[in-house]
């Protein structure tokens, strides 16, 4: 097929410098709005699918499935785990990875002062947590002490403060009782790095619950038999000890559960993903129409010379293909600068804006359809005309 | 101007398909930008401080999930009542099915039904406080809202979260957000949720007889809680309660309005590229026009004629589709018990009606000044 040159396309895209700049910023203004909606979404889903270990199975009381907040269990069900569940439970010699937790939502300030009252969430632990949760490490400092608090690398994002403000050695006000940063952990991907860890004693007794905890995290032998071992924790829960109303979720599964409920915000985000992507399109569309208007003699005196029409179209979808293309690309790269790892305060904690290829293969993808789709219409209605008719339009 | 709209509505209409894209692409971006403004103005309107409210929530210390919040009853109703200053009290217990961000929240407020149906002024669609007075063992009633949202009628159960009520009626309220809410028995939800009888509830929503002693209230009865007991209570107006439980959801907010602000820009550059294609088109028509006596400055006005129109158009649409939209299918996000309406108001109407004109005024002044004031040899020569 006698194709037309490719700097005929280029050139062509510089006949309207303004008419060309308009429609790329446009673009790249509609991408850049994908890539955010994108991020967001992508980040959330991340962070939830990231926060469950698979080898991990929460213990929590019957009521607060999926809520575990809401969990009150006795504190002798660590004692009671290690003891009759350690044939599937992860050990490190005389240590099983046993986590015992107690978890709290409270409004807390920064130093002494309350003038700031902050969301957080705070999390009372023990050295063992880090044998369960082995996405979290800590980062600096040390493992908190009595009147002490550990602080997740996103908590300031949680709790809307200057980072700062949480370095070791400042103090935070836990419903009026000072306590001094002693460290900091991470947890990358996961909301546990929002959080606040307090040790687990200290902690209960604040909250006058001494005979409480939350929930009990256990590590399961990854190589033995997943289902063997989920029958083993629900026999314990469901019967051998029917009298604590307990319950075993695989981590996996408790976030999936949360998956769910975000499901509806999700679903909306996708839909404005789709219209921000279709008022693109109207855009190119739009353009191209005009670029097609005005050469329609151009195109008729094109096919004389010999050229098909499926050359002239293709030459068209080239025009608008790059000119989308370095839309999508500035647009890209302008997220990625700017959106990239971005922290999100959000009711659970805190995530980051997530672009990882699935994002960027979506937005692109979408900004080239546009490219592609402004294109084909007017193209198509251009060389719809007869030659001879063609050549005598004004 | 008017009698040249004629004229415009023609150039317009001469291009069909470029003025349908523009229009289709200026609506659709003003969907969205009505969209998110109308969750801005539900959330302006929950926790505007400058209202004044004859509601406190007395609340325990620190806690802001409703499940995190257990407040002695009727220990804490007895010192509250004996506050001078305070009207009148309703013990409420809160029980949510998902204390996270949802769009399909439901909420229980467990209360004593003969103290609440002398605070809630509540216009019954069907069903009476009656008939829920009369159903101690799981009868409720629901908020329009909500009912819609669920598919709830009149005399069939309905579960969530471990609760079953038998719904006894659906009720409208003119106050934001509790037409979201499910009533029913304090001792009813008190059971269902494992409490012990008569012991807890989540909060205490207090009226006091004046709104401008709100406050001082509300410190007198912290200071009473704090002397008699050591659950301590934080006691707020029904605003500031609610932008604390909502302060997760009220950052994310703010992000969508970075979100409309972008698609008016988009918007603008739409309508901008538009216009400057058809004053492009008709450079030779607008030298003729100014030969025969018009003036540039007639001209500019014409093109800018053309893209407030356009614009216009589109903001029209798009807003009427979205107000439509949300009239027909009410949306409500939930955080922690609190619920934020979108709420499709005329304020966001107008408010969207007038940023569209103000998109064409600012995205046609350029074309039109071109078109206006170029030099008509040059043009004629086109």
């Amino acid at each position: 097929m006698h194709l037309l040159p490719w700097e005929y396309g280029v050139r062509n895209l510089w006949r309207r410098p303004l008419r060309t700049l308009l429609t790329a910023l446009g673009l790249t203004l509609v991408v850049f709005l994908l890539l955010l909606v994108l991020s967001f979404v992508r980040g959330l889903e991340t962070t939830l699918s990231t926060s469950g270990d698979p080898d991990v199975v929460i213990i929590h009381s019957v009521m607060a499935e999926d809520n575990l907040e809401n969990s009150a269990i006795a504190d002798s069900v660590p004692t009671l785990v290690k003891a009759e569940l350690a044939e599937v439970v992860v050990s490190h010699g005389p240590n099983q990875a046993v986590s015992p937790e107690f978890l709290v939502s409270s409004v807390i300030g920064e130093g002494g002062d309350d003038r700031h009252p902050s969301l957080a969430v705070i999390r009372g632990v023990r050295p063992e947590v880090f044998l369960v949760r082995r996405r979290a490490f800590l980062e600096a400092g040390t493992f908190p002490q009595t009147g002490e608090v550990l602080v997740g690398r996103l908590a300031a994002t949680k709790i809307g403060i200057d980072p700062a403000q949480l370095a070791i050695g400042q103090t935070l006000n836990i419903e009026g009782q000072p306590r001094r940063i002693s460290g900091r952990f991470a947890a990358p991907g996961t909301f546990l790095e929002a959080e606040i860890w307090c040790p687990l004693d200290d902690l209960k007794l604040q909250m006058r619950r001494p005979n409480d905890l939350s929930i009990v995290a256990v590590l399961l032998r990854p190589a033995a038999d997943r289902k063997e071992q989920l029958g083993e924790i629900d026999y314990f829960c469901r019967f051998r000890r029917a009298d604590l109303e307990l319950r075993g979720s695989p981590e996996s599964a408790y976030y999936d559960t949360l998956r769910k409920h975000y499901e509806p915000l999700r679903l909306m985000a996708w839909l404005l993903v789709a219209l921000v992507g279709l008022a693109g399109g109207c855009g190119a569309i739009n353009t191209m129409y005009a670029a097609v208007a005005g050469r329609v003699r151009e195109f008729a005196a094109l096919q004389t010379l010999g050229f098909p029409r499926r050359a002239l179209i293709l030459s068209l979808l080239q025009e608008s293909v790059l000119l989308a293309a370095l839309a999508t690309l500035t647009a890209t790269l302008l997220a990625l600068l700017l959106l990239q790892g971005l922290a999100i305060r959000f009711t659970m904690g805190a995530f980051a804006l997530h672009l990882d290829p699935l994002a960027i293969l979506v937005g692109c993808g979408v900004g080239l359809a546009v490219g592609v789709l402004g294109a084909l219409p007017p193209a198509v209605r251009a060389l719809r005309i007869e030659v001879a008719a063609a050549l005598k339009a004004i | 101007m008017l009698r040249f709209m004629p004229y415009v509505l023609k150039n317009l209409l001469g291009h069909r398909v470029r003025t349908a894209m523009t229009v289709a692409g200026a609506a659709l971006l003003m969907f969205l930008f009505s969209f998110v403004s109308s969750l801005q103005e539900g959330l302006a309107l929950l926790t505007d401080p400058s209202r004044q409210d004859d509601r406190l929530i007395v609340y325990q210390a620190f806690r802001f999930c409703p499940s995190t919040s257990e407040l002695p009853y009727p220990l804490y109703e007895d010192l509250i009542r004996k506050t001078p200053g305070v009207r009148d009290v309703l013990p409420i217990k809160v029980v949510v099915n998902n204390c996270r961000v949802s769009l399909d929240t439901v909420v229980f407020h467990g209360v004593p039904v003969e103290q609440a149906r002398q605070i809630r002024k509540f216009r019954f669609l069907s069903g009476s406080w009656d008939a829920l007075a009369q159903r101690r063992d799981g009868g409720a009633i629901v908020g329009r809202r909500l009912a819609e949202r669920r598919g709830v009628e009149v005399g069939k159960p309905f579960s969530i979260a471990g609760v079953t009520v038998n719904v006894e009626g659906i009720f409208a309220s003119d106050r934001i957000g509790e037409e979201n809410i499910i009533y029913t028995h304090l001792s009813f939800l008190q059971e269902v949720t494992r409490q012990q009888q008569d012991r807890f509830v989540t909060l205490y929503e207090v009226h006091v007889e004046n709104a401008q002693e709100a406050d001082a209230i509300a410190r007198e009865i912290d200071q009473r809680v704090r002397e008699r007991s050591v659950i301590y209570t934080d006691t707020k107006p029904q605003q500031a309660h609610y932008r604390r439980a909502l302060a997760d959801l009220v950052e994310l907010i703010g992000f969508t309005r970075w979100l409309g602000a972008v698609c008016v820009g988009v918007v603008g550059i739409l309508v901008g590229n538009t216009v400057l294609m058809a004053a492009q088109d008709r450079v030779k028509e607008h030298a003729v026009l100014q030969t025969i006596g018009y003036t540039g400055w007639r001209i500019l006005g014409l093109v800018l004629a053309e893209s407030v129109v356009v614009s216009l158009a589109g903001g029209l649409v798009g807003i009427a589709a979205c107000m439509a939209w949300l009239s027909w299918q009410p949306l409500t996000i939930s955080t922690e018990g609190a619920s934020i309406d979108f709420l499709p108001s005329p304020y966001v109407a107008l408010w969207g009606l007038g940023l569209a004109t103000g998109v064409g005024v600012v995205a046609g002044l350029i074309p039109a000044w071109q078109a206006g004031f170029a030099d008509i040899t040059r043009s004629l020569r086109h």
